[in-house]
């Protein structure tokens, strides 16, 4: 997002020396912490796309999903007058850990995950028939995610999908980097014989 | 880099070099290029990317505005009620006094016919009662 996304942007509260847009979000929240709903709605701006994404692909169930994001943004709200800064700690790591245990307790209480409840839009360009065998591969793909053990579902989904480095996937799920990758070869090979039949079309 | 380590960052994180760690992209990208089996295991890698590449995107109907404004409009509400219960309750002088003595008042007249007519059975019964726990959860 750009700069100029985030006009109340109180940039004299990040520690000096480090990048703006890093500091930005910690910035944001404390100002946010101190009641400053302009800076709370320009955090929610620049992290509700990613957060979408995340709860989307974890949950499958557009309501549920957008629910969890809303749920998120409300701890963040809540939890922001207790934000320090000297810990260290990023404001992304704390959202992707709300909305990761948030999604997992959501996906306890209903653990069907639906494959076709986010659709993306058909492909205009595209004939009838293969419109079918790609709207069949997609939920091929969907359901085989959907069947993962929702700590490996979550590693695929922060580290494949959301292209977070392997340190912020282990912070997120509080475990190791070595942890994060044997989730994600867990997943991948789970997934790779699910799909066997689709890899070679 | 051995080949043991390429595999084992393929098999986590895919064939796309963008999604190694950082520290270790320079030497896969090397071995990448001097090892056949290497480049082998790669294409494996990438059969499953290109599958997983094709799951469904999200889209969500989330405004940042609406989501912003709800979670201020919710926590408010949750606080109003908070300090809704605990303003009557704490702050009304003697409330928990006040509650307790109509307690043991409605008790007495309830059970008049077998509790004993006396002033000091009457005493121990709003003694009883008002030593009970009525605490802000049930008030």
């Amino acid at each position: 997002m750009p700069d100029g996304a985030v006009g109340t942007l109180p940039v004299g509260l990040g520690s000096p020396g480090s990048g703006m847009v890093e500091d930005g979000d910690e910035a944001l929240l404390l100002s946010a912490g101190r009641g400053d709903r302009r800076a709370f709605t320009a955090l929610v701006e620049r992290h509700i796309g990613r957060a979408g994404a995340i709860a989307g692909r974890m949950l499958g169930i557009r309501a549920d999903a957008e629910e969890v994001v809303q749920e998120a943004f409300l701890r963040v709200w809540q939890k922001a007058p207790e934000w320090r800064t000297d810990g260290g700690a990023k404001f992304t790591t704390w959202l992707h850990r709300i909305l990761v245990n948030l999604c997992i307790d959501r996906r306890r209480r209903r653990p069907t995950v639906p494959i076709d409840a986010i659709e993306e839009p058909a492909d205009e360009a595209a004939d009838g028939f293969d419109r079918a065998l790609a709207g069949e591969r997609r939920q091929r793909v969907a359901a085989a995610l959907g069947t993962l053990p929702e700590r490996q579902r979550a590693a695929i989904v922060l580290s494949y999908y959301e292209g977070l480095s392997n340190v912020a996937v282990a912070e997120a799920l509080e475990v190791s980097v070595g942890a994060v990758e044997s989730l994600l070869v867990r997943a991948r090979r789970s997934l790779s014989t699910a799909l066997t039949d689709l890899k070679d079309d | 880099m051995k080949l043991e380590r390429f595999a084992e960052i393929i098999a986590a994180y895919g064939g796309a070099p963008g999604r190694w760690p950082e520290s270790e992209r320079d030497a896969a990208a090397a071995l990448l290029t001097a090892s056949p089996e290497a480049r082998a295991a790669l294409a494996e890698a990438q059969r499953l990317d290109r599958l997983l590449d094709q799951a469904p995107k999200p889209a969500l109907g989330l405004v940042p505005d609406m989501i912003a404004a709800r979670a201020v409009a919710t926590s408010q509400a949750a606080a109003g009620r908070r300090a809704a219960r605990r303003g009557f309750w704490w702050f009304v002088p003697g409330a928990s006094g006040l509650a307790a003595a109509a307690i043991a008042g409605f008790l007495v007249g309830w059970g008049g016919l077998d509790a004993p007519a006396t002033a000091d059975a009457s005493v121990d019964y709003s003694t009883y009662v008002a030593s009970l726990d009525l605490g802000d959860g049930l008030l």
